[in-house]
């Protein structure tokens, strides 16, 4: 008698763990089946009605609304979290739960395959991986919002995915060299050098007096990846074409002008840096270019929060990275900050009200303020003096949408570990064979 | 009577077994869903072309398995990991050994030193390498430089040749904490009479190294050995903390290798493949591992 009982509960044990199995499998044969937009047509109007249901609960006992916002930009965390205070307060009975991470891509990419995307985030739009996420129906497609018409145009055209958008573009980030004004004046050095000999020559001046000229942090392999990606896009800003020829067997990695550009004025630089370069992190070398202890620093409009953390006092200048082969010299751009709604917002409504506050004149205006980036919102005054030239290289046109945005998926991961080993041993034709193999490979897959 | 108590017996013993298969069933519920199940989603997906995120995918049968050797990368990956793996292991048995004797003889502070020995095993791995990181970059090479030592007065995480070795000793340094303690606790199940009997009867220190601790630790050797070679064909968080499998690829694991394919260029189904040609690797090493344990117990 007992023994049946035990056995009726195990056997209810086995059944609703099968259940939980079937359901499992379930949804991932429906995932496989290929009816997508009919699922994720009836998932929406589920939740719709889910929210609705609970917006009138909220509305009839005063619950709140609690929203998450993700931020993958931990140097913004600051600024949002006043944001959202400031929409709270003029939205009563809703929450935003500012969250954060460094290791964005992975938290996106675990999330997303557990179908628990934040209900706002911080999105790429011009990336591929994100304009996939979109295409999948991940995001709110938010073609027809008015306050998209407040975006500026070239970024607006560089966050179309397919014809529509689902991101609303907040600020463009440029990519160049840090120079400390401070330590390059102590060396006699007044402005910022505009061509590659300009460049080189104040390395030169500082060296003689023991100053080091380039913070390069080459332990660092995902600063290497950055720098290798945004100057090969300098170099020729059509690198996609050039590495195709390579993947396409037209040209050998070793005969590319853009690689062998590459070389050429990392050799250059790498006379004017610290003895511990191939060990110095991102962050040390950004804490040391703050301090005084180097004069020049490649990196991005994003560094500048960094640096002023580091040392409020620091007078520092962004200025374009001059054409190692003395030619055009464009900036390489890409959208910064976009801030999307995924499709499973708990409160879709409240989300679409976030992105157009967010476009409000005076909210972009705090957030341009805050973030050092140039501002993608129509009215908005760029205030940032460090970053004057590369708001003139906006406003003219100087400018070109990062190679990134163009590559295949996992290119630039794939080459940076040759890329940090030349930097170490300055052995070119190892750099050429794995750079030639990187690339096959890539290509190949995508 | 004697068929009667038997079946007596046998009625208590049935309530024995309703009794075990009701403490056994939760764990083996939890584990096939916690665990059974993903290795066989994960052979699923290890036969398509999804990238993790896509609601598509097609299948491809085992395009993915005949990929990892396309390049050199993933034979590199393993002959790091098992050079990395051997290293560990020896070096965690002989130190771990020796330090537990040591901690196991009547010195001062024999409690004091017990405990800063095991402090570090109170720490996340991650944060140990994080802290190892620092510590290479700004307190290394001062030492190396006033010593005069070539090979320190740099960061040797930015050596290929140093990189390897500076992770096995943040490894060590934290992972002997528990191997220690099971020598010790293994130590410490050595009848002293037979010390006593061995050293009446003028065997020399070896001998008796050899002839009664051994063989009395011979188990806990065995669990130790299993566990350091778990945690090296494994190691992915120190890496990951110290070099990111770098300087180029000379510190990368299988581990970190999985890693980059899934994490950071979307080859999600690839690494997958990768990750269940490691697991059968690890197989094959522990099916080895546990012939031998078997022969020697049957001895």
């Amino acid at each position: 008698m007992k023994f049946k009982k035990l056995s009726a509960v195990m056997a209810a044990l086995l059944a609703a763990s099968s259940l939980l199995v079937a359901c499992g499998g379930n949804s991932g044969g429906q995932d496989a089946s290929g009816s997508e937009p009919e699922n994720a047509a009836a998932d929406e109007t589920e939740t719709e009605s889910e929210s609705e249901g609970e917006g009138q609960e909220a509305a009839a006992s005063g619950d709140e609304v609690t929203l998450e916002l993700l931020l993958t930009k931990t140097e913004i965390v600051d600024v949002m979290e006043q944001i959202a205070a400031k929409f709270c307060e003029e939205n009563p009975g809703v929450k935003i739960d500012v969250t954060s991470t460094s290791d964005g891509a992975t938290l996106v990419r675990t999330r997303a395959a557990s179908n628990d995307l934040p209900d706002i985030m911080n999105t790429y739009p011009a990336e591929d991986f994100y304009k996939d996420m979109f295409r999948d129906g991940y995001f709110e497609d938010i073609t027809d919002a008015e306050y998209l018409g407040k975006v500026n145009s070239t970024a607006m055209e560089m966050s179309n995915c397919d014809g529509n958008y689902y991101a609303v573009p907040m600020s463009l980030s440029t990519y160049g060299i840090y120079a400390n004004m401070d330590v390059l004046e102590a060396n006699g050095i007044t402005e910022t050098p505009s061509t590659w000999e300009e460049l080189i020559a104040d390395c030169e001046t500082l060296k003689a007096n023991g100053v080091t000229g380039f913070l390069l942090p080459n332990k660092d392999v995902g600063n290497v990846a950055q720098r290798f990606e945004r100057t090969a896009g300098i170099i020729n800003n059509d690198s996609n074409s050039e590495f195709k020829q390579i993947a396409d067997g037209e040209m050998e990695a070793k005969d590319s002008p853009t690689l062998q550009t590459w070389c050429d004025y990392n050799e250059d630089l790498l006379n004017y840096t610290t003895d511990d370069h191939m060990g110095m992190d991102y962050d040390i070398a950004a804490a040391e270019f703050s301090n005084g202890n180097g004069a020049f620093m490649l990196s991005g409009t994003w560094m500048l929060a960094t640096v002023q953390k580091n040392n409020p006092d620091a007078n520092v200048e962004l200025f374009a990275f001059p054409h190692p082969r003395g030619e055009t010299t464009k900036v390489p751009v890409n959208i910064d900050t976009s801030f999307s709604i995924s499709s499973t917002c708990a409160d879709k409504e409240i989300g679409l009200k976030f992105l157009e506050f967010m476009t409000r004149e005076d909210i972009a205006q705090m957030y341009c303020d805050a973030d050092g980036n140039v501002s993608t919102i129509e009215g908005v005054e760029y205030n940032i003096p460090q970053h004057a030239n590369m708001k003139t290289a906006v406003e003219e046109g100087n400018i070109f949408l990062t190679a990134v945005n163009f590559w295949p998926t996992g290119l630039r991961e794939e080459i940076r570990d040759g890329c940090q080993m030349f930097l170490g041993d300055g052995d070119r034709e190892a750099f050429f064979e794995s750079s030639q193999e990187a690339i096959e490979t890539i290509y190949a897959d995508n | 009577m004697g068929d009667k108590k038997k079946k007596g017996k046998s009625r208590r013993d049935k309530g024995r077994d309703r009794a075990f298969l009701f403490f056994t069933a939760p764990g083996f519920i939890l584990y096939s869903f916690f665990f059974i199940m993903p290795v066989l989603m994960g052979f699923y997906y290890s036969a398509t072309d999804w990238d993790g995120i896509s609601k598509n995918y097609n299948f491809i049968g085992f395009d993915n398995y005949v990929k990892i050797f396309r390049t050199g990368q993933f034979t590199d990956a393993l002959f790091f990991t098992i050079k990395y793996t051997v290293l560990l292991v020896v070096l965690t048995i002989v130190l771990g050994l020796a330090i537990a004797m040591l901690l196991n003889r009547k010195i001062k502070g024999r409690t004091f030193f017990r405990g800063i020995y095991f402090i570090p095993a109170v720490l996340s791995s991650l944060t140990v390498g994080l802290i190892f990181n620092k510590i290479c970059y700004y307190i290394i090479p001062v030492i190396g430089k006033a010593l005069h030592i070539h090979a320190l007065s740099q960061n040797p995480l930015a050596d290929k040749n140093l990189a390897m070795w500076t992770i096995l000793f943040v490894n060590l340094w934290q992972g002997l904490c528990i191997p220690t303690l099971l020598f010790l606790a293994g130590l410490q199940s050595v009848p002293t009479d037979l010390y006593d009997g061995a050293a009446l009867d003028g065997a020399s220190a070896w001998d008796i190294f050899r002839y009664i601790t051994i063989p009395f630790i011979l188990p806990v050797v065995s669990v130790v050995f299993v566990l350091t070679l778990k945690g090296g064909l494994m190691v992915f968080d120190y890496i990951k903390a110290m070099t990111e499998g770098g300087p180029g690829s000379s510190t990368r694991s299988v581990a970190m290798l999985i890693y980059k394919h899934g994490f950071t260029q979307n080859k999600y189904a690839f690494a997958i493949a990768e990750a269940i040609f490691m697991g059968l690797v690890v197989a094959a090493i522990s099916a080895v591992q546990i012939y031998f344990t078997n022969k020697k117990k049957a001895v």
